[in-house]
């Protein structure tokens, strides 16, 4: 319990930073897009400095597609994660967000606590393992 | 036909955050080249440096996210540009900013070379001199994906237009020193030739880095400093000593800047550029004469000349032989803050502010520019009035304007 509290305010930390924001304005739910005003250059910088402060490696397209957890290719899994998504974050504008999200739309879902949900999976993981994503059963 | 006139000024310096300051600081005859703070210059030729370290340039990004995402010389540009569109009571951004350009000179980027250099880390064995691919992997490891959005040249222009929502022509200037003074006689252009009927336009630079330093030493521009009491805008503070700001002006053309009733700081009449060897006069001279030519002004009617003066030779001696040449008067009259004695009727008052601002690099054509226009006619001024800037590499740029109410074409609303 600790350990989940000192990586979510580490994350909080890298987030108030690269999106130029106290550290307060900065809530687990807080929507990084809607809620934050992180664009496409954000998620570069952010994800460089997850992967300088935590010394791991998150490979393209993980941020969003490990930290949600959403494939738009599989619609039936999509359904379901949006689902538990509405359930998580009740203070998300769901009213302006496409019932059928592609691959774009996803971006706005990630949350602080998306992000450490997945470096916690990232972290838990030896060293050298393929990156973990909770839209696909668990190779280990 | 059209025509460019200044409506605003706006310029961040090593001697205050504002023209304002800067005037002011100048009047008061201080100096801004102290020991260097910002890194350490003591394996240099020169141990000074004019640092500009009171601005605050969140106050001037719309978006302070962005700020992030900048050096040192376009945080100055965004700062001088919004400082100069505030100072022209230009119309608030209502989403039509299609015909306000941006035009700013800049000699380069600081690179970020601190990130640089914890990102290829430790290497005693020079390992990286000798296996380009383990420097590149080292370097691209380590370094932030934002690095090249941040050091491109046009990141000064580019960042001016999304902070002031300028989404009109947008362009770089990049010959070293003269490239501010070239920025604004190209916006000058734009506005005649209809591309844009506002531009942005100046300068701006950060030389207070070592990178910046070790490459001047190695081009020798840390030898041959004037002497001590010698010629030059600032006789007591001779030397090339590097500096970092921004100048910019906002351009209007005539007619729409005088329908919205706009304070008009002066004219440009002419601009013009040269490239030629490196340490010589003549580069400049037909600088100089281009400018004159395309403003239809006679050498003899100029008033006023203020120079980017490089204090130190062969560049001192090559500026002043073209201006004696071209306009008939010798350099050694008093710099800004100095004594003024009466000129001679048929001799201008050269001036220039890099002895105690420091050489501004790519801002500095620009902020004597600003300066010229920001003092208005002088007492005993003549105008129209001629500003130029000699760059180390044989580059060289003039500028022609008439200050507002000078009888020169200026102009007053």
């Amino acid at each position: 319990m600790e350990e989940r509290r000192a990586l979510e305010a580490k994350v909080v930390e890298i987030l108030a930073d690269a999106l130029d924001r106290r550290p307060d304005e900065i809530r687990l739910h807080s929507s990084l897009v809607d809620d934050l005003g992180a664009e496409s250059i954000d998620f570069l910088d952010i994800v460089f400095r997850l992967e300088s402060a935590f010394d791991v490696r998150i490979p393209e397209d993980e941020i969003w597609r490990g930290s949600v957890g959403l494939d738009p290719a599989d619609p039936e899994a999509l359904e379901a994660g949006l689902a538990g998504l509405r359930e998580r974050m009740p203070d998300f504008r769901w009213d302006r967000f496409p019932a059928r999200p592609g691959r774009h739309d996803l971006p706005r879902l990630i949350t602080p606590e998306t992000i450490v949900d997945y470096l916690s999976r990232l972290l838990a993981r030896p060293a050298g393992t393929a990156a973990p994503s909770p839209s696909a059963p668990d190779a280990g | 036909m059209r025509r460019a006139v200044v409506t605003g000024l706006g310029a961040v310096t090593p001697l205050g955050a504002t023209l304002d300051a800067t005037r002011d600081a100048l009047a008061r005859g201080e100096s801004a080249l102290r020991p260097a703070t910002l890194f350490d210059a003591a394996p240099f030729g020169e141990a000074r440096a004019a640092e500009l370290l009171d601005l605050d340039p969140r106050r001037h990004f719309r978006t302070p996210k962005a700020v992030k995402l900048t050096d040192r010389r376009t945080r100055f540009a965004v700062c001088a540009a919004a400082m100069a569109l505030e100072d022209a009571g230009y119309p608030e951004d209502d989403g039509s900013r299609e015909r306000l350009g941006v035009l700013v000179g800049t000699s380069g980027s600081d690179l970020l070379a601190p990130d640089l250099a914890r990102a290829v880390g430790p290497d005693p064995e020079a390992r990286c001199a000798r296996d380009v691919p383990d420097f590149a992997r080292k370097v691209l490891g380590g370094l932030s994906p934002l690095w090249l959005l941040v050091v491109l040249p046009n990141m000064a222009s580019a960042h001016v237009a999304i902070q002031v929502g300028a989404t009109g022509p947008n362009s770089a200037v990049m010959t070293e020193l003269p490239a501010g003074l070239s920025a604004i006689a190209e916006a000058a252009d734009w506005i005649a030739r209809g591309e844009a009927d506002a531009v942005l336009a100046g300068g701006a630079d950060c030389g207070t880095f070592g990178f910046a330093y070790a490459a001047f030493e190695q081009a020798g521009l840390f030898r041959g400093a004037l002497p001590a009491g010698g010629t030059g805008g600032d006789a007591s503070q001779p030397g090339f000593v590097p500096g970092e700001g921004a100048a910019v002006v906002l351009l209007e053309e005539e007619g729409s800047a005088r329908a919205r009733g706009a304070r008009i700081r002066g004219a440009v009449l002419g601009g013009g550029s040269a490239a030629g060897e490196r340490g010589s006069a003549e580069p400049l001279a037909r600088a100089v004469r281009e400018a004159l030519a395309r403003g239809g002004v006679d050498a003899a009617a100029v008033g006023t000349v203020r120079a980017a003066t490089i204090l130190a030779e062969p560049f001192a001696s090559a500026e002043e032989e073209a201006l004696g040449t071209l306009l008939g008067f010798g350099r050694g009259l008093p710099g800004e803050g100095g004594q003024t004695s009466p000129a001679p009727a048929a001799a201008a008052r050269v001036s220039s502010a890099t002895g105690r601002a420091g050489h501004l690099l790519a801002a500095a054509g620009a902020l004597e520019a600003v300066l010229l226009l920001s003092d208005g006619p002088g007492p005993g001024a003549r105008t129209p009035a001629l500003v130029c800037s000699l760059g180390y590499s044989g580059a060289a740029a003039a500028l022609v304007l008439a200050p507002a109410g000078s009888g020169g074409g200026g102009g007053t609303t």
